[in-house]
């Protein structure tokens, strides 16, 4: 137990490390230039995307994951079933962003940080490159077991670095992350995955886009279930973006799509789900 | 639409035909793991995976199955996905009960659902023992 706690505090450590290297990288200097956006929103599918909000900009995010299509007309096909994450993120500058959430899945709470490291821009950075690092914590009573149930324990991490490129109507995205979970109790140990989000988007008229998103993980525990992935429409009404997607995954944060997507896309268990974004400006 | 747009349109389709399907395909479910057999899981607890079903309250994951060690040489085996959102559930030797930590369902160690939102109970599956393997029957 000793060595589980040092390991704990020692990539707790390197987490908060990397997230203030990435906040640091984010106040260098700011280039001038008009830059192309390969996503609206920031988020695409079930992960963050490179878009951050623009300096002032606070977007609220309701999504919503209803439960299994298949659970037929007595629970509505899901509908009755859904697990909710209420978001905001809030653009400081055009270079950094932060967002909390509260999710019904584990009943958590979730911190983080987006800081754009590079933009692509005609003539420019050919990329675009955003680092991000997150918290979540599961508050959820009855699950951790005695001694061992403290917010340390319930805490999990991450580290990503998405980049992504649009070229006309295409958008591609790859976001490498480094998810680290303080103490899974499926496995009673800390767990710690890597993960490689690749999505790809394809705008077909001036305000909706089709997009896909497949996540594999590696180092998969014993009870791991599924890789996520997802199919959905993203639809940028002005002031609002909609996101209707079908999932193997409940999940709207990384703790929930890494570790636990349960659904199965050959066997038909999957999940209707989507994110409201309401945009308010603040300054 | 000038030939460039064409030739455009024409690779976009062509590379979502031919991704879609890959990237479906690898979503398919694998076989049974090490032991499994037709419908039967064996488990060997003389293996270092399964050294925590040697211990009484002690369990592992495989297969989507939890099997636990329920004290004086009885195991137990359930479906390990909750009947909730298909997240997998975990075990609490203390209270001897089957949370998830997902949306906060609890199980019995009979698989009946003591707290939603579950609202079905996990299937629960025969074990028997033969020396230093389990047999689970699916």
């Amino acid at each position: 137990m000793i060595g589980i706690a040092n390991g704990i505090r020692q990539h707790s450590r390197l987490t908060i490390a990397a997230a203030v290297l990435i906040f640091a990288a984010g106040t260098l200097s700011v280039s001038g230039q008009d830059y192309e956006r390969a996503f609206i929103s920031p988020r695409t599918g079930m992960t963050h995307s490179t878009a951050l909000p623009a300096t002032g900009e606070l977007q609220f995010t309701i999504g919503h994951r209803f439960g299994e299509i298949g659970g037929g007309f007595y629970d509505m096909f899901g509908l009755d079933l859904a697990t909710i994450r209420l978001g905001f993120d809030y653009g400081f500058s055009d270079r950094i962003a932060a967002g909390a959430g509260r999710s019904s899945f584990g009943k958590s709470y979730d911190l983080f940080t987006k800081v754009a490291l590079a933009r692509q821009s005609e003539g420019g950075t050919p990329l675009a490159i955003t680092g991000i690092a997150g918290w979540s914590v599961n508050t959820l009573r009855n699950v951790y077991p005695a001694g061992s149930d403290g917010i340390v324990d319930r805490s999990s991490f991450f580290i990503q670095m998405a980049v992504s490129r649009r070229q006309g109507a295409l958008s591609a995205q790859v976001s490498p992350v480094l998810f680290r979970n303080n103490l899974e109790t499926r496995v009673d140990e800390d767990l710690t995955l890597f993960a490689l989000p690749v999505t790809a988007s394809l705008k077909f008229s001036r305000r909706m886009a089709f997009t896909m998103q497949y996540i594999p993980v590696f180092r998969q525990p014993s009870f791991f279930g599924q890789n996520p992935l997802s199919a959905g429409l993203d639809i940028d009404t002005g002031g609002h973006q909609f996101q209707l997607l079908f999932s193997n995954s409940t999940g709207m944060f990384e703790k929930a799509v890494l570790t636990d997507t349960g659904g199965d896309w050959t066997e038909g268990k999957i999940y209707f789900g989507f994110n409201l974004v309401r945009v308010f400006y603040l300054k | 639409m000038n030939r460039r747009e064409v030739i455009r349109k024409v690779a976009m389709g062509g590379t979502t035909l031919v991704v879609l399907p890959a990237m479906l395909a690898s979503c398919e479910k694998e076989p049974d793991g090490p032991g499994g057999g037709g419908n039967d899981l064996t488990i060997d607890l003389g293996l270092p995976a399964n050294a925590a079903l040697n211990n009484t309250g002690g369990f592992i994951v495989t297969n989507n199955i939890i099997v636990i060690n329920t004290g004086s040489g009885n195991y137990t085996a359930l479906s390990a996905v909750c009947t909730h959102a298909g997240c997998t559930v975990s075990y609490s030797a203390a209270a001897n009960n089957l949370p998830c930590a997902c949306h906060g369902s609890l199980f019995a160690i009979g698989g009946a659902v003591i707290n939603g939102p579950a609202t079905s109970p996990l299937a629960v599956y025969p074990v028997s023992k033969s020396g230093s393997i389990l047999t689970i029957t699916r």
